[in-house]
């Protein structure tokens, strides 16, 4: 089997095909210390491709809580315990990949989902880990349990929106025997052709983040397409735009080697590492990349991200002595617009984009928002101000 | 639940009793919902509203600062959600289908207090060690 | 590549799959019309010779099977005039004919070459140069044909949705128009999407693994049926067609002949399937 070069686990891995990277990779930042849960991406997602019939229990995004949220039911935990505990030592990923630990039947290890999997899409929502412990944990032996406060909180939790990944090493690509899945040489986005798709579902087994869906309707299987009719327009796609709590940025990346320094998603993975990818020993190479949520246990988040979560956390809680890193975090969410370039205008005190396919300055935001005090009482209008109505 | 939209209603909870199979579809309408009675603010009270809103009843207004008494349109009008309530849960049946057994996700290990032994490891982070 | 490595392989090896000799089904004519004998219950398949053929799990390609559930194939086969049939019969217990609830359809498939003959042409699926001809029955598209096309609230009667965008209705019929903007795979015919179909069938052309085509004219028919925990089906083709993709038959010759079955209860679909090695099939009559 060839041999491609993953980065994210800092060695070369088995994979079915000869490694060719894209021209261009589009690529996805989510910052998961401001995820909500509002679903506005979600609802975004959905009315915009899969409000058809047979498309009913589809979500091409999803937002679940973790740890105790799942869409399908125990996605992660059902691959995590069929490729068994891992090792990395350091920054290299010493335990097997998805190809490398696949039964010898198989192409890549995976399971395919119960259709009752589906039933449970906000299975989980904000419960919490740590508050619900039975037995002798919290000093009561009578099963009575429950958390108490002890100066430390045991408890929490945290939103974890997810996509189709575009991964460079696709196990859905590589699962479907009839090639009737693509990486595109442009940009990146991995596609399904619903010409050629026979329904085998072998992308759905194959796909640790379970992204394939299959349609009942048409009996063929689709998946996020990155919304690539606007991407092509230099556009970011529905979920980005949509983003209310603006956790979102996309735009293309490059290897590592070639990051551009002032390419905001370079910027963000390659030069300060603060955003990280979604399981990466599975592999896949995953291009959604995550910064993790500050509050949680490091070692849940090594399991979900990788050695660098300490590094990234620690990167994201300096933010505020580092304008340049606040510029760019300070951009998600302010343009429709693919950026190619940002900076800080250090006199304006203010981020600013370069649009990727004119090169124009599209958007600038201030660091810091504009503070104005009034005095209670309006002398002029004889008025008092009140803060509410 | 979130902002769930199919809440019951009459006709619903009718169908639900009148009905052979029971699915709480309203056979007049045709409307579905997603619970056999109540809804995703069932903390409260059912489909009747808590307050009266009487001629008597003393409220601030929606806007500035008077005190009034009687109708007054807010938010939710007439009567605003409910801020608090005492809630008495009392078991209704088994989770399982047909009434029998856990609810497929405790039974799969899933829920909290339900943790399988994959699943406690997963929830410590013990799929993956650090040299 | 593969497919002739290996059959060079097999050659070297001595070895053979799941049959070591082939075996040759014997088509008799008939004077019986076509549409009784699309019948597979109809009497006069039972004075047609019978075959039985090893059925293998296909361990070639992943992913494989490395454990089949079904063994043996009956096979029988007939002639009129202008069309050759093939009936297949084999054990299982399951009828399973749905594609929604996570599920997969029973089928089967009768392989002929295209061009070549059986030494040059790979059994499994073909090779780029050597096309095969497939006729492929599923059970849920006769299952479509007989019940009504087996949509989304067929597999959940309980179902309730308020509308799908720009569609007149819910029920599968109403998805048309603009509707289809949600479902590519209808506007761009895919043949899986096939809501109307008038044969449980369809007629392929492939060159290899992954390489099977749908063709987009159909000139063959078929029948299933499942009884008794057998299921059998009986394909019509004519010996002649007028499409240059399709092997060209003739009454009095033999030709290779392979087959194929899939177990929709142990989620059988694509290369997870029962296949064999070239067998042949003597066409009876007067050329």
């Amino acid at each position: 089997m060839p041999k491609v070069f993953n980065w994210q686990i800092g060695r070369e891995m088995e994979f079915p095909y000869e490694g060719a990277r894209p021209d261009n990779q589009f690529a996805y930042i989510f910052d998961l210390n401001k995820c909500i849960a509002c679903q506005t991406c979600t609802i975004a997602c959905k009315t915009t491709w899969t409000a058809g019939k047979g498309q009913e229990t589809m979500l091409w995004n999803n937002v679940e809580t973790k740890p105790y949220g799942y869409f399908p039911l125990g996605w992660d935990l059902k691959i995590l315990d069929l490729l068994g505990a891992q090792s990395w030592d350091g920054d290299v990923y010493t335990g097997k990949t998805l190809f490398e630990a696949a039964e010898s039947d198989e192409i890549v290890l995976g399971y395919l989902p119960d259709d009752m999997d589906y039933a449970n899409p906000n299975i989980g929502e904000d419960d919490c880990y740590g508050t619900t412990f039975k037995g002798a944990v919290n000093g009561r032996s009578d099963g009575s349990g429950g958390a108490y406060f002890d100066a430390v909180h045991h408890s929490w939790m945290f939103y974890l929106p997810r996509i189709c990944n575009h991964c460079t090493y696709p196990a859905c690509l590589s699962s479907c025997t009839r090639k009737s899945i693509y990486k595109r040489k442009m940009d990146g986005i991995v596609l399904i052709d619903q010409t050629r798709c026979r329904g085998y579902r072998e992308c759905i087994k194959g796909c640790p983040y379970k992204r394939p869906f299959y349609n009942p309707h048409t009996r063929t299987s689709e998946k996020c397409i990155a919304c690539y009719p606007f991407v092509e327009q230099g556009q970011q796609p529905q979920c980005v735009v949509t983003c209310i709590g603006k956790i979102r940025l996309s735009g293309y990346l490059s290897t590592p080697e070639k990051s551009i320094k002032n390419h905001p998603m370079d910027y963000l993975i390659h030069e300060k590492r603060i955003a990280l990818p979604l399981y990466p020993q599975f592999g896949l190479e995953p291009n959604v990349y995550y910064i993790p949520p500050v509050h949680v246990p490091p070692q849940f988040l090594t399991q979900m991200f990788g050695p660098r979560v300490r590094h990234a956390i620690e990167t994201y809680r300096s933010a505020h002595k580092d304008p340049e890193l606040l510029s760019a975090l300070t951009l998600f969410g302010c343009t429709e617009r693919i950026l190619k370039a940002f900076k800080y205008d250090k006199s304006a005190n203010e981020a600013v984009g370069i649009d990727m396919m004119n090169g124009t300055e599209v958007v600038c935001v201030p660091l810091t928002e504009p503070v104005i005090v009034r005095p209670l009482h309006d002398q002029k209008l004889g008025a008092y101000r009140h803060n509410i109505t | 639940m979130w902002h769930n939209m199919y809440g019951a209603c009459k006709g619903t909870v009718d169908a639900t009793r009148n009905r052979p199979d029971g699915l709480a579809k309203s056979e007049e309408t045709g409307y579905q919902s997603l619970f056999r009675s109540g809804s995703h603010q069932s903390c409260t009270r059912g489909y009747i509203k808590p307050t009266h809103m009487t001629d008597s009843l003393v409220r601030k207004g929606a806007f500035g600062q008077e005190i009034g008494k009687g109708f007054a349109a807010d938010i939710h009008c007439p009567t605003g959600a409910p801020r608090e309530s005492f809630v008495r849960i009392t078991r209704a049946e088994a989770g399982g289908m047909n009434g029998k057994g856990l609810w497929r996700p405790a039974e799969l290990g899933l829920r909290p207090t339900y943790e399988t032994d994959a699943m406690k490891r997963f929830l410590e982070g013990k799929y993956i060690k650090e040299k | 590549m593969k497919n002739t490595l290996f059959l060079s392989a097999l050659a070297l090896l001595g070895l053979t799959g799941p049959a070591l000799a082939q075996t040759t089904i014997e088509s008799k004519p008939t004077r019986t019309s076509l549409d009784e004998m699309l019948k597979p219950g109809h009497q006069e398949w039972q004075s047609m010779p019978e075959s039985t053929i090893k059925m293998a799990p296909q361990n070639i390609a992943k992913p494989m099977l490395s454990k089949g559930t079904f063994q043996e194939l009956k096979v029988r086969s007939s002639v009129t005039k202008n069309w050759l049939l093939i009936r297949m019969e084999w054990e299982d217990p399951n009828a399973d004919a749905e594609l929604t609830r996570g599920e997969f359809s029973d089928a089967c498939a009768v392989q002929f070459c295209a061009k070549g003959d059986a030494k040059d042409t790979s059994p499994f699926m073909g090779n780029p140069g050597k096309p095969v001809h497939i006729l492929h029955w599923k059970a849920i598209w006769q299952a479509d044909i007989e019940l009504g096309y087996r949509d989304v609230e067929h597999g959940y009667p309980n179902m309730y949705v308020d509308y799908y965008p720009l569609a007149e209705g819910k029920k599968t019929e109403d998805i048309k128009g603009p509707a289809l903007q949600y479902n590519p795979a209808r506007s761009l015919n895919n043949p899986m999407s096939l809501t109307q179909r008038k044969q449980p069938m369809e007629e392929l052309v492939a060159v290899g693994f992954g390489s099977a085509t749908s063709q987009a004219h159909l000139d063959a028919k078929a029948n299933g049926q499942h009884s008794n925990k057998k299921w059998s089906v009986v394909f019509a083709r004519p010996l002649e067609t007028p499409d240059p993709s399709d092997s060209q038959l003739k009454a009095g010759s033999s030709v290779p002949i392979a087959f194929a079955l899939w177990d929709g209860a142990t989620r059988n679909r694509g290369g997870r399937k029962h296949y064999c090695m070239w067998q042949t099939l003597k066409i009876g009559g007067t050329p």
